[in-house]
């Protein structure tokens, strides 16, 4: 019979202890689900995913610090996300003057009392030779009749291009825009808040309050016209020319903002809560497993040598293993990881702080395993059949990996089983503590909503934590359906 | 005659007792259990040689030593290597003709064509079987360690040859059973065709029927007794039981504490036992007939055996023997010969 | 009798001897890390080159400006004092290794960073092992103290369940322990701060004010106690909350082992009434691993936790700890990885010799 016929069947043994118990039920169902996840998510993770997670240009679209779409069923309002395709609308055509001009009037019905989070026009188009320059100007005219005149704009020069790639966002002088457009509030108006909180303003109804001392906002629901003008300097071009250009362009879009976004919300920058969430999984369980896997096979080779070989080799093993029982692992490992984050400038950064943490966590985690193997091997070594065995000329290492290692095998897999979520949790607690090695993982997240979030924002805290603490659960339940395969004593 | 199988002179085997630093820092010196404390004795081809004494007086070390499972303090050895395993070894090991020292350092392919050659059965059935390997496993551990058949079908085919001839018919019945699944006395046959296995020319029975129930002993040494004749082996055989030796030995050699005391043909020992240790321990076996039964207290010896930490001086039986003299607190009995072939260690015997 | 008299001390006085390495190497080790990543090589130029910016500021500020060449002279002058006081002329080892050498005679020397000072309460330049006996009793108050109370709960809680393995009671203090297991404390406790702190606004926010409160009550002022309670209530409650579960667990676990066992089988056949067998035939086996466990739990405690105590910003040895780090501050460092493993190294050394007090096996 092979080793690995022999695994398996402590391996099948080891199953039905586990399947026999309601613990060992649970996590095996956890744990199935915690891997399909892993796989999925690692099958479709983009390959550049981790390296562009904090690329915030990604996720410009999404409204910042949005709370999940659902949470509307919790209070929240929830301002849907509204996109044009401005290359399907037909603007209103003027020429004069070696100008051309294209007006678009574009609706937008607020229906809900809260506050869409921006606005972004985005352009990307090639125009004929000929254009000279080009201006973008977008007025918004408000339900109560305001007009924010020149809310956005922006001049492209195109004497040496003929590429016109923008993205509106940023807004001009937006407390002057709000002050001319308001005039007879314009004394009381606080000016840093309105740059603080344009679309408070944008979208807001503005009256003075009861005292008449200051001026209050409200969301404004109603219907909102954008009036996107398109200005350009041309030489020779026909108006309809220029309007089947601009209709065939690359992208030319209006998009107001929603307030809530996605299944799991964003963060401060806008970025996908559900995606990090999503794809935190398969790197959860490799620095769980990986760590695991290690410090068991560090610990099962430690062991056995030990136990087996004894001497010297003995003594010196079981010693280390003393000492560095009596050496403090966190603050050590904190040391180590801050002294790499400050130290080390490599582009590779993320990757070799990982890896510090991991070898740290290794080196300190194969003792206990070392000293169990070690005491299982020294009294199998002892049985009277693997006398039998070496006075058939079994060699060593045949003894070892035919009679001893099959006998251990309950004890690695409870060994995995325990180490690894302290990886999980530990490098999650870094995360949290403020060394960051910039890798997406759940403790990342959860470092960032400590770093920039506010306190209120329960989406970006829970989730991560709340993941954390299953993939945790599940292997504790491991853990404790294996207890009684590791520790016969509590079978009853 | 036939010819000497294995000749042993002078063999010890001190096993050492941990000190403290305390002990070592202080200058006490180190102090050794002399399991077996020089011991000399042949064994003829072909024959039974029995090792007979109580527990703990050196004669499971002494199998374990021939089995080559521990290594001597000391001793010399000749060996005279069958036939089978000759070509495998070279010339140079040999010490005259076919003979080789067991208890010399020997190159790693020699030990482990000698393994081919020198067996050991255990006393322990349920020991000595992995309680986690097949019955089919256990026996094709020696033939894959000794690349012995080349295709798991040719094993296999060995492994139903051997067990058919330790009489565990049909073959096919056991080989996918676990050692927990038949009895104490299939278990020790399958250990006697893990030991026939590999075809060995000397087998170290260590106690084989001891732990087995008494009614099917007989079976087993039966079983023994024809595979010998089968195959020509050489048996030491060791026990603590004078009726299975009286049954079973051509020559017999009774330990104490570490030492041969009386050696000799086993119906001249037994029937006509000189050393006193050797007369308390044929009297201590119940006879079958009533009017012999005073004869059991003739000889009684005192108290328990010592500690093989702490021997006695001497004779080391005087401490027990109710013969004992001024000479034997003093002075080790050397042996000599009471009768052609029959020989004592005792001051009784010796002159002085 | 003398002998096993002699034979005790001996094992005693060779676990002394690898406590100490254990000691001397977590420290070196710790000296090892900051030296070798050039980790303090980094903080200690960028607190020179900050010197010498603000003397050539200083320079050019006079109202007799020297010369630029001379101004120049002077600044190299300068920066190469500094170089010679920090050192820096020479390699990292021999600038490390007597700074190791002098924290394990407890001559530790004075905190580096205003963070780590700022932790303590006190002012820059202050000697470690004031900053350290500032921070040690907020741990305690904290920590410590919540820490007893866990195991308190688990020691009543523990020897009543059981008698009853398997029943409901049981399965449910399982459950809670594994849950408990599962969830970081320092995401519980970032959820506490959430719900009391914020959201119902029934617990303080800035944690660090505490130790105004704890000053005054370490200097007698028992009136304090109530500010200090104001305080500490939230992070005791969380640490109770999550470390209780477990600490039930281990405890349960140490007596079921030993309720298996036959002379407990055996006393129970003999009908002897519950509280007696509970007292002499499972408690006193079970002593020696719960005062294990219950010794090298309070002693980890006095490092404080480290992760938890910065998310409730608390001024106690974690904070602590980690300001240090966070500042490159090797002698705070460095002095702090020596308390933390001698309190530790100490805790095991107590209990070898209660092992032989306990354990009439050990003792002869």
């Amino acid at each position: 019979m092979s080793l690995v016929s022999k695994i398996y069947d402590s391996w099948s043994w080891i199953r039905k202890e586990i399947l026999s118990q309601l613990s060992g039920k649970l996590a095996l169902a956890l744990l199935i689900v915690l891997i399909g996840i892993s796989i999925y998510a690692a099958l479709v993770m983009p390959p550049d995913y981790t390296g562009t997670w904090d690329v915030g240009s990604k996720w410009e679209d999404n409204p910042h610090n949005a709370p999940p779409e659902w949470a509307s069923y919790l209070g929240y309002t929830c301002v849907p996300q509204t996109y044009y395709d401005l290359r399907g609308f037909s603007p209103a055509l003027s020429e004069a003057g070696g100008r051309i001009i294209l007006t678009y009037n574009i609706t937008y019905n607020l229906e809900l009392k809260e506050y869409p989070r921006g606005i972004m026009i985005k352009v990307n188009v090639t125009v004929p030779q000929g254009v000279r320059n080009a201006r973008i100007r977008v007025d918004v005219i408000k339900p109560d009749g305001a007009r924010l005149s020149s809310l956005m704009s922006e001049y492209v020069d195109l004497t040496n291009t003929s590429e016109i790639v923008l993205k509106l966002y940023k807004l001009e002088r937006v407390d002057a825009v709000i002050m001319s457009a308001y005039r007879e509030l314009a004394s009381f108006l606080d000016l840093q808040d309105i740059n603080v909180r344009p679309m408070v303003y944008i979208f807001g109804n503005l009256s003075y309050s009861e005292d008449l001392k200051s001026v209050v906002v409200t969301p404004l629901t109603g219907r909102y016209v954008f009036v996107i003008v398109l200005d350009f300097r041309v030489l020779g071009i026909q108006a309809d020319t220029l309007l089947r250009y601009v209709q065939r362009s690359r992208e030319f879009s209006l998009l107001v903002k929603g307030t809530c976004y996605g299944l799991m919300g964003t963060d401060h920058m806008s970025r996908d809560l559900a995606q990090g969430l999503f794809f935190g999984f398969p790197i959860a369980l490799a620095i769980g497993l990986l760590v695991a896997l290690a410090s068991t096979a560090i610990g099962v080779t430690a062991g056995l040598i030990s136990g087996y070989y004894g001497g010297f080799i003995d003594e010196f093993i079981q010693r280390t293993v003393d000492v560095m029982g009596s050496i403090p692992l966190l603050p050590i490992l904190i040391l180590v990881a801050q002294s790499i984050a400050k130290t080390y400038t490599g582009t590779d950064k993320p990757i070799v702080m990982l890896a510090a943490i991991f070898a740290v966590l290794i080196v300190f985690s194969w003792g206990g395993l070392a000293i169990i193997v070690r005491s299982m091997t020294l009294s199998i070594k002892s049985e009277l059949y693997v006398e039998a065995a070496k006075a058939v000329g079994a060699s060593n290492l045949r003894i070892i990996s035919k009679h001893v290692l099959p006998q251990i095998v309950p004890y690695i897999a409870a060994s995995l089983v325990y180490s690894t979520p302290t990886a999980i949790l530990t490098e999650a607690g870094l995360s949290v503590l403020g060394i960051r090695h910039g890798f997406p993982t759940w403790g990342n997240i959860l470092a960032e909503a400590r770093l920039h979030g506010s306190i209120r924002q329960w989406w970006w805290i829970l989730p991560p934590g709340l993941l954390i603490a299953i993939v945790s659960l599940t292997f504790v339940l491991l853990g404790l359906a294996l207890e009684k395969v590791v520790e016969p004593k509590l079978r009853r | 005659m036939s010819e000497i199988k294995l000749k042993v002179t002078n063999l010890k085997k001190y096993f050492p007792i941990r000190r403290s630093v305390i002990d070592v820092l202080s200058g006490v010196p180190p102090r050794y259990v002399r399991a077996v404390d020089g011991i000399s004795f042949d064994v003829i081809e072909g024959e039974i040689f029995c090792l007979v004494g109580e527990s703990g007086c050196g004669k499971t070390t002494t199998g374990r030593l021939i089995a080559r499972l521990i290594e001597a303090t000391s001793g010399y050895s000749l060996y005279k290597v069958s036939r089978n395993i000759k070509d495998l070894i070279p010339r140079e090991v040999f010490i005259k003709e076919d003979y080789l020292n067991l208890f010399g350092k020997l190159p790693n392919a020699v030990d482990k064509s000698l393994r081919l050659d020198i067996q050991i059965i255990f006393q322990d059935p349920y020991g000595s079987l992995n309680p986690r390997m097949t019955i089919g496993s256990i026996l094709e551990e020696p033939l894959i360690v000794h690349s012995i058949g080349s295709t798991k079908e040719e094993r296999q085919e060995i492994i139903f040859r051997a067990l058919s001839e330790v009489k565990l018919n049909p073959p096919e019945e056991f080989v996918n059973r676990y050692p927990h699944m038949i009895s104490g006395g299939q278990r020790q046959r399958v250990a006697i065709a893990r030991a026939m296995i590999l075809n060995p020319s000397l087998v170290v029975a260590d106690e084989p029927v001891s732990m087995l129930d008494v009614s099917i002993r007989a079976e087993i040494l039966q079983l023994m007794l024809d595979l010998k004749k089968l195959r020509n082996l050489s048996y030491v055989f060791i026990t603590h039981d004078l009726a299975v030796a009286n049954y079973i030995c051509g020559r017999i050699a009774v330990m104490y504490l570490g030492k041969i005391v009386e050696t000799g043909p086993t119906d001249m020992v037994i029937n006509n036992p000189k050393h006193p240790y050797t007369i308390a321990l044929v009297s201590a076996v119940p006879e079958p007939d009533p009017s012999n039964r005073l004869r059991i207290r003739e000889v009684p010896i005192k108290g328990e055996i010592p500690s093989a930490a702490a021997i006695p001086k001497g004779c080391r039986l005087h401490p027990r023997c109710p013969y004992a003299m001024d000479i034997c607190k003093t002075k080790e009995p050397p042996m000599v010969e009471v009768e052609p072939q029959h020989q004592t260690a005792c001051w009784l015997y010796a002159k002085m | 009798m003398w002998v096993c008299v002699l034979g005790v001390a001996e094992v005693l006085a060779r676990r002394a001897v690898f406590l100490t390495l254990a000691l001397f190497l977590a420290v070196f080790l710790t000296g090892f890390v900051i030296g070798a990543t050039g980790y303090m090589d980094t903080i200690i130029n960028a607190i020179i080159d900050e010197e010498v910016r603000a003397y050539r500021q200083m320079l050019i500020n006079l109202p007799q400006r020297p010369p630029t060449d001379e101004l120049e002279r002077l600044v190299a002058q300068y920066k190469q004092e500094l170089i010679l006081y920090w050192g820096m002329d020479k390699p990292w080892y021999a600038r490390i290794f007597p700074m190791v050498l002098n924290t394990m005679i407890l001559n530790l020397g004075k905190a580096q960073s205003p963070e780590v000072t700022n932790v303590a309460g006190l002012a820059p330049n202050s000697p470690v092992i004031d900053v350290i006996s500032s921070c040690l009793p907020r741990t305690i108050f904290m920590i410590t103290i919540a820490e007893v109370i866990v195991i308190l709960i688990a020691l009543a809680v523990g020897p009543f369940i059981v008698y009853r393995i398997g029943s409901f009671t049981d399965r449910l203090v399982v459950a809670y322990a594994a849950t408990m297991n599962a969830f970081p404390l320092w995401w519980i406790a970032m959820v506490m701060l959430l719900v009391f702190s914020y959201d119902l606004r029934i617990a303080p926010v800035r944690f660090r004010e505490v130790i105004v409160h704890i000053n005054a009550l370490l200097s007698g002022d028992i009136t304090a106690l109530a500010g200090v309670l104001n305080y500490v209530w939230l992070p005791i409650l969380t640490i109770v909350v999550v470390l209780t579960g477990p600490w039930i667990y281990s405890i349960r676990a140490m007596l079921i082992k030993i309720v298996k066992e036959d002379f407990v089988t055996a006393a129970i056949a003999r009908g002897l009434p519950e509280k007696q067998i509970l007292r002499r035939y499972i408690m006193r086996p079970a002593a020696s691993p719960i005062v294990t466990n219950v010794l090298l739990g309070l002693a980890g405690t006095l490092g404080g936790f480290i992760i938890t105590e910065s998310v409730f910003d608390w001024p106690g040895m974690g904070t602590l700890y980690y300001a240090a780090v966070t500042s490159g501050d090797a002698p705070t460092i460095l002095a702090l990885t020596y308390i933390f493993t001698l309190i530790y190294v100490i805790a095991r050394f107590i209990l070898e010799i209660l092992y032989v007090i306990l354990d009439p096996r050990v003792r002869l």
